[in-house]
């Protein structure tokens, strides 16, 4: 009997694991060829260690898990779970005193907010010990999935909130945000296109760039109906860092970019726009306008930041905080808390924290062993940057306010679920990277 | 290893080995052979990105920095001053008190509703309900409700309506929203009352518990504004007079606020007590003003006159007792008529007519140039300064006693009575007597009349002036005329604020000032005696008289000056008496400004009011009735004695 035999060979070799049995079991995978002119012809061959008597091969699947366990990235599982935890902090800091004057339970968002994040552990958990590469043959189908969450709450089945509609309700009061995980999706979709192409070829073909365009088409149509502006925003940066990865062509990428740039002209001019994302790209232009409407809020942020001083003015302390005067400051401006409450040392922990998860994010994505490790972990590093970057940014009053939560620290069960969803990712590529 | 062609890697379970010949034709894009790519293609692309994050990374940094430590004091003490808010401590208005210590004006809890318009959901809803409660226009309400832009921040504080009662409040309170209603009626009394954004601060609530009760001189106060921190000011009658006592000393808060309104609790924070107003008790005894009130208001339907005024004063101190007008406000109504806020009893002086004529004749008493037996030749017709004076009725030429002309309130008689004394010794009795100044009460507004300088007399001026036209007095002066004659000559200041209480308890009494003497014991006694005459069933005003005691009074009617119309037109009638005319304790004078019901007697118009109030009175403050009749003074010489077809008023 060969190897090859008594291998069950789908999707062209590359789909390598095979189902636990009793009996000795041989994984076969496939490197990366040598050179470009050459197959891949180094298969390595693992001899899984059989357990024997125990039913349940119980010591055995311990040992597994201490050595899944002991391969994952501890830093940045560490900052993101650090992060989270500050995030508390902050959330709790932001809405207690709120929920108090309402007469409610101060520490309901505090609860929510970490029940949040024992789920979102959870489904990193899930994703980590998940093959990625399994998960690039369900693609399809949670791409689809989420398409019809995405169609569904354009119906009178979802709920505004703030002129977006954008929320699908779940029982016991919870909602969920679709477009949260259409940036999962995109990222999945365009890595399943793009990680391979026509052989010979050192960038993707113009037909490999219409499927993947046509992939992330869908999402980010259906994110703008609702409208959501920041979260088509953060797709656009996903599709970007990935073709950027995937090595399109310079032609392409600013093909892309300039007709971005061309159809905001447009929707601009044409007022396709909604008013107040009008108003807010020109509160960023000038500051000053409309202080009191849509500049208010970031105005306030910023009076909170400066307020902060080097060392803030200690939990609980900031009086703006306190005070409520930043409006949405548990989801959008959590930041402002950090700033106020800690100071530049505590925006600066975040900033670093942020900074470790995305340093060890494009690290993983060079060490990926495949080219679909590589683009799903580019793909996430790119989200959490721009998300990063954009609510940041617009804390600071240096980006334009467009509603992005703040990665592992605004309040909200989609958004905590699908950045830890995105560490699970890189730690899936990680375990199963070349070192 | 395996056996395949390694140039023949192919996708699928059936691997086409033969290459060659498949690549005879082009092949579409499905049939093109697929692979990973290499993994160093686009390796440096990552690495630019990663240069990129750290650039945004560092920019942010800058930023933080600038923000936090650069312009951080600025931002803080902008942030500061945005939250600080200083709001008006209102000090506890002082309260008035009537001499027996029943509130008359008083300061109760209630709140003043505000909103904040940020957090209102539907302007025309919130306006809808509470209009219903607070008696306010909607459209009004409306006004309120809207956001207002400010240069700090949309203005989160508006008043809805100041100084309401608390039981109002807790009406707004409980109103809900259509939403709130919805949950109500789902969760079944779980859910939130109160509109959103609607809310109150304690406040003080300047109330009236009598109503219109001396609502003249008690005046009334308007709320200030938060900038002249809060509370009331007095704007008329006592609550001006005594606003600085009254209001005390207001406090203030300033303190950090949220954006709710509430105070941040980790926020710095001033405060200065208030310190509450005096109180003060007053001379008015509450039944007596009341009893007066009810009984002017009556008489002035019965007689259709534009007002009526009242006052009653204890004679041996000048205590005003009460100080009466009809209309009058009513701070309880909710249709209050401005020119009913006026304090008439000071603030309106007319022509006294005959009820002058005392003044007259106690000054020739007093100078010594007649007494109440002295016999006068009253003509028909008495020419002086081109003009023939006349008597208010004609009549046979006769002679009248000094007591025949005071009870029937000869104008003839009284002019050459005045005539002995002289226009320069009258005027200066007019001024003893204390015309021509105020009365000493130090109500706001009060007129003090005219007592005319002699180098503005007319030929005319002097006979009309001794029989009380061509002067003017209000009607406190008027009674303080009376009461001077009652205390055997002694003129005590008029007073209405007997003592004050400090906020620290201490009660001062207010001093009573020393009398002047006006005219002398024996004048003051034969000017009683002679003003009895007048409500003797044969004088001018025998419906004035009250059984059981001896009253001593003068009627007066006189033509009433209308300022509208630039002439004279209509009446204004006059009855001041004392009681018990034996030993005077109390003083009371009626006017009557034009009764337009065809009664324009001082004797029918005040004298029933003077009888029903001062028997009252004498009642009240338990004076013994004396059985012993009045004596009756010779009034006229014998050959007319036997009177006329003439009728006496």
């Amino acid at each position: 009997m060969t190897i090859q035999d008594d291998l069950e060979v789908r999707d062209n070799l590359r789909v390598i694991e095979m189902p636990a049995t009793d009996k000795p079991t041989i994984v076969v995978s496939v490197d990366e060829p040598a050179s470009p002119s050459t197959r891949p012809d180094v298969v390595v061959v693992e001899r899984r260690p059989q357990a024997t008597g125990d039913k349940w091969n119980l010591s055995g699947k311990i040992r597994e898990n201490i050595k899944w366990f002991s391969r994952i990235d501890l830093v940045l599982a560490g900052a993101a779970l650090v992060l989270s935890i500050f995030g508390t902090l902050l959330v709790w800091s932001a809405t207690r005193s709120r929920l108090e004057a309402a007469g409610d339970d101060p520490n309901t968002f505090l609860t929510r907010h970490a029940l949040n994040i024992v789920i979102g552990v959870a489904l990193a958990i899930f994703i980590t010990r998940l093959d990625y590469r399994t998960l690039r043959s369900y693609t399809p189908i949670v791409y689809g999935v989420v398409m019809v969450s995405l169609f569904v709450v354009l119906t009178p089945l979802g709920v505004s909130q703030n002129g977006t509609k954008g929320w699908l309700p779940l029982p016991a009061g919870f909602t969920m945000q679709p477009a949260e995980f259409a940036k999962v999706v995109v990222i999945l979709a365009l890595a399943m296109v793009l990680s391979e192409r026509e052989v010979g070829r050192d960038e993707p073909s113009t037909h490999d760039m219409r499927y993947a365009l046509a992939w992330a088409a869908g999402p980010v149509a259906l994110v703008m109906l609702q409208p959501d502006l920041g979260s088509a925003l953060v797709i656009g940066s996903i599709v970007i860092g990935i073709l950027l990865a995937a090595n399109a062509s310079t032609k392409w990428l600013l093909g892309i970019v300039g007709s971005v740039f061309a159809a905001g002209f447009l929707a601009v001019v044409l007022g396709i726009l909604d008013r107040y994302q009008l108003d807010r790209l020109l509160t960023f232009m000038d500051p000053s306008h409309d202080l009191q409407g849509v500049g208010y809020n970031t105005h306030q942020a910023r009076i909170a930041i400066g307020g902060g001083g080097l060392w803030g003015q200690g939990l609980f302390q900031g009086n703006q905080t306190q005070g409520a005067f930043v409006p949405y400051q548990q989801t959008d401006f959590v930041f402002s808390v950090a700033g106020e409450e800690f100071g530049l040392i505590g925006a600066a922990v975040i900033i670093g924290l942020l900074g470790v998860i995305l340093w060890r994010g494009i690290h993983i994505a060079r060490q990926a062993r495949d080219p679909f490790g590589r683009l799903v972990a580019t793909g996430v590093v790119c989200w959490l940057a721009f998300q990063a970057f954009e609510n940041i940014g617009m804390n600071l009053g240096i980006m334009p306010v467009t509603g992005v939560p703040l990665p592992f620290v605004s309040y909200g069960g989609s958004s905590m679920f699908a950045a830890w969803i995105a560490i699970g990712l890189l730690q899936s590529v990680h375990i199963r990277s070349r070192q | 290893m395996g056996n395949r062609d390694s140039h023949d890697y192919r996708p699928g379970p059936t691997p086409s080995r033969d290459e060659s010949t498949v690549s005879e034709r082009p092949k579409s894009y499905w049939e093109r052979l697929r692979a990973p790519f290499k993994l160093s293609d686009g390796k440096g692309r990552i690495r630019a990105l990663l240069i990129g994050a750290m650039v945004v990374f560092s920019l942010f940094a800058a930023r933080l920095v600038d923000l936090q430590l650069v312009r951080g004091d600025a931002l803080a003490s902008e942030a500061k001053g945005m939250r600080t808010v200083t709001v008006a401590q209102p000090a506890e208005r002082g309260r008035i008190y009537d001499r027996n210590g029943t509130p008359l004006a008083l300061s109760v809890p209630g709140r003043d509703i505000t909103v904040d318009p940020t957090l209102v959901t539907d302007i025309n809803f919130y306006a809808r309900e509470l209009s219903k409660i607070l008696d306010t226009k909607e459209d009004a309400l409306k006004e309120r409700l809207k956001p207002v832009q400010l240069a700090s921040g949309p203005s989160r504080f508006a008043y809805i309506a100041r100084a309401v009662p608390e039981e109002k409040w807790q009406q707004v309170r409980s109103l809900m929203t259509p939403d709130q209603q919805a949950a109500e009626a789902a969760k079944a009394g779980s859910g939130k009352k109160g509109l959103p954004g609607i809310l109150s601060r304690s406040a003080s609530v300047r109330t009236y518990p009598s109503g219109a009760l001396g609502a003249n001189f008690l005046g009334h106060t308007n709320l200030k504004d938060d900038r002249e921190g809060g509370g009331y000011q007095g704007v008329s009658g006592l609550e001006q007079m005594l606003d600085n006592h009254l209001s005390g000393e207001d406090g203030y808060k300033t303190y950090e606020q949220s954006a709710s309104g509430k105070q941040i609790p980790t926020g710095t924070a001033r405060e200065k007590a208030s310190q509450p107003g005096s109180s003060y008790t007053l001379t008015i005894d509450r039944d007596m003003q009341w009893a007066t009130q009810s009984a002017l208001e009556k008489q002035r339907e019965v007689l259709d006159a534009d007002s009526m005024v009242a006052v009653i004063m204890e004679v041996k101190t000048g205590n005003v007792l009460a100080l009466a007008q009809s209309p009058t406000d009513d701070p309880g109504d909710k249709n209050r008529k401005a020119e009913n806020l006026r304090d008439l009893p000071v603030e309106l002086a007319f022509e006294p007519g005959s009820t002058a004529k005392v003044i007259t004749v106690s000054a020739a008493i007093e100078e010594g140039k007649v007494d109440k037996s002295t016999v006068f030749d009253v003509p028909n017709r008495l020419p002086r300064g081109g003009t023939n004076f006349s008597d208010d009725q004609d009549h046979p030429d006769y002679q009248l006693t000094t007591a025949g002309v005071l009870a029937h309130s000869s104008n003839i008689g009284t002019i050459q009575i005045g005539e002995t004394v002289g226009p320069e010794k009258l005027r200066e009795y007019h001024e003893k007597f204390g015309l021509g100044k105020p009365s000493g009460l130090g109500l706001p507004l009060e007129n003090p009349g005219i007592v005319l300088p002699l180098d503005q007399y007319s030929p005319t001026s002097f006979p009309t002036i001794t029989f009380g036209q061509g002067i003017s007095a209000n009607v406190v002066q008027m009674a303080d005329v009376f009461a001077t004659i009652g205390n055997m000559g002694v003129k005590m200041t008029p007073r209405i604020i007997d003592s004050i209480t400090r906020p620290d308890g201490t009660v001062e009494q207010a001093p009573i000032a020393e009398g002047e003497r006006v005219v002398s014991e024996s004048t003051a006694k034969q000017v009683i005696e002679m003003m009895e005459g007048v409500v003797q069933e044969t004088g001018t005003a025998p419906i004035a008289n009250i059984p059981g005691y001896r009253v001593a009074g003068k009627t007066g009617t006189a033509h009433r000056y209308d300022e509208k119309v630039g002439r004279y037109n209509g009446y204004v009638a006059s009855f001041a008496g004392l009681a018990p005319a034996t030993d005077p304790q109390y003083v009371m004078a009626v006017t009557t400004i034009n009764p337009k019901g065809g009664n324009h007697f001082g004797s029918t118009t005040g004298g029933p009011v003077f009888k029903e109030i001062m028997a009252q009175v004498l009642k009240n403050e338990r004076v013994s009735p004396i059985a012993e009749p009045a004596p009756v003074l010779q009034r006229h010489t014998s050959k007319s004695s036997k009177g006329g077809p003439w009728n006496w008023r």
